[in-house]
């Protein structure tokens, strides 16, 4: 069972390792983000006594960089239809459970690893950890989210049909849950209607947890965040489970 | 002789189409039996659903005695598909590539060494194995997915339009490995639209047209009976 699960984390780590292009093509976001809204906003936020920005908006860039490389790892099952692969991995006698599981935690790791490299980009721009403990419960954080978001990229490749769909998933999903996550502007005294769309994004907990552990600030308990991720994380991986497990080629 | 492969009643509706019509047919130990017909004739759905990679809409597919709707993970170890659109990852070299598969198949890595050794022979690849997927042609590519799907050493090998796309001297080749197989005990299923090649090749086949068997036996059998001297005037008369 562990052979098969590790044979396929192994693979997705190898085949992001082996494209240095995406690996840089993918920081080139999250930068901008800090720099625009970093440099952009921060004067304004520390003006109305809010604090340093960067500090502030780190964690959620590096959710931003974590969630849409981890849909991405997730929804390259697509890719894997389309060109044959998956087709060949399907038809050996190993249970569905566990390539879905290999490829997942192949996709998290990927996206954490994701994550991480902005984080200490992230100190460049002035964004500075506040312990070591904090940094490691950061990652269990980053870990989750990572989790979440490729299992649900692997539960939405397994029942779309072409990469047509991918563009429609970034648009009306993934870009949403970003922008009302909280990742880039407080919860605290926000539009009403916003903010309970925000508190049923799974995302919200993410980002407050990450932020929590990384700088000790956030607006929910640490516990709720921990919580709510899990639960939602494991719910997914099943649910993607499922859905990849019913996969028709 | 021992059946291998067993197909009852096998049927497939995508909504109101109905792509595979009670279809039935066996395939024993060291047989070639090729499903024979045009492009859509349903060839190509018939073999996923014996590969285990599409649920039939209703009928029986036992492999080696065990039914796949009811313990399908078995089934596939009996088994090994070829597809015809199979592809194989174009930065893994094609070492990389039979090793990778080879973990798939197995957790023993002595076993996995002696199925890469085996493959990395007969796939006639030599040094160029090392190489990655993307510089090979295609006919370098066919025999080295042909050479993992042996390289398992199948009960039943599933072939969809194997030498599909490939010059004459690599078909050629690969019907080659073929018939060695057949002749090692291996059962094998393959599909095809060249008649020809069918007939040089196959011990029985089924004619396969909008998706339903019109004529199954030897292929002497049925130019006998159609009075054609190949199987392509077999098939125009039974389709006409």
């Amino acid at each position: 069972m562990f052979s098969t699960i590790y044979i396929l984390w192994l693979r997705q780590i190898k085949r992001y390792l082996r494209s240095k292009s995406r690996i840089i093509g993918s920081l080139g976001q999250p930068i901008l983000f800090l720099v625009a809204l970093g440099f952009g906003f921060g004067p304004m936020y520390s003006a109305s006594g809010q604090g340093n920005f960067i500090e502030f908006l780190a964690p959620g860039i590096i959710a931003m960089s974590i969630i849409f490389t981890a849909m991405y790892s997730g929804m390259e099952v697509i890719w894997d239809k389309q060109f044959g692969f998956l087709k060949e991995t399907l038809v050996a006698p190993v249970s569905r459970f566990n390539i879905m599981l290999g490829r997942t935690l192949g996709g998290a790791s990927v996206a954490m690893f994701q994550g991480i490299l902005v984080l200490i980009i992230s100190t460049f721009f002035g964004f500075q950890i506040l312990s070591f403990s904090g940094l490691l419960l950061g990652f269990l954080f980053m870990f989750l989210i990572a989790v979440f978001f490729t299992a649900l990229g692997t539960a939405i490749a397994s029942v779309l049909e072409d990469m047509q769909g991918f563009q429609l998933i970034m648009s009306f999903l993934v870009m949403p849950i970003f922008f009302l996550s909280g990742a880039l502007f407080p919860i605290e005294g926000i539009n009403r209607t916003l903010y309970y769309i925000i508190r049923i994004n799974p995302l919200t907990y993410g980002v407050d947890g990450l932020r929590q552990s990384l700088i000790s600030e956030g607006y929910f308990s640490l516990g709720l965040d921990l919580v709510v991720l899990a639960i939602l994380a494991i719910i997914t991986l099943i649910l993607g489970a499922k859905l990849f497990s019913k996969i028709q080629i | 002789m021992e059946k291998i492969l067993e197909v009852e009643n096998l049927s497939k509706f995508y909504k109101d189409f109905q792509a595979v019509k009670d279809v039935n047919f066996n395939v024993f130990k060291g047989e070639i039996f090729a499903l024979v017909g045009p492009n859509g004739a349903g060839k190509s759905t018939s073999l996923k659903m014996i590969a285990t990679i599409l649920n039939p809409s209703a009928g029986k597919i036992r492999i080696n005695g065990i039914d796949t709707s009811k313990d399908s993970e078995e089934a596939r170890k009996c088994i090994s598909y070829l597809p015809e659109d199979a592809g194989a990852y174009k930065n893994l070299s094609g070492l990389d590539y039979l090793k990778f598969m080879a973990s798939m198949y197995n957790d023993d890595k002595k076993a996995q060494k002696t199925q890469v050794d085996f493959a990395a022979n007969l796939s006639n690849l030599g040094k160029k194995l090392k190489n990655k997927v993307k510089t090979y042609s295609k006919g370098m590519t066919r025999k080295l997915l042909l050479s993992r799907a042996i390289m398992t050493r199948p009960k039943l090998l599933i072939l969809d339009e194997p030498t599909s796309g490939l010059d004459v001297i690599n078909a050629v080749n690969v019907r080659d490995i073929i018939k060695n197989l057949s002749r090692q005990g291996v059962a094998v299923l393959l599909s095809s639209h060249n008649m020809l090649e069918v007939e040089y090749l196959s011990n029985r086949l089924a004619i396969i047209d909008k998706g339903e068997i019109k004529a199954e036996g030897k292929a002497d059998d049925l130019k006998a009976k159609f009075q054609s001297q190949n199987l392509e005037e077999v098939f125009m008369k039974i389709t006409k």
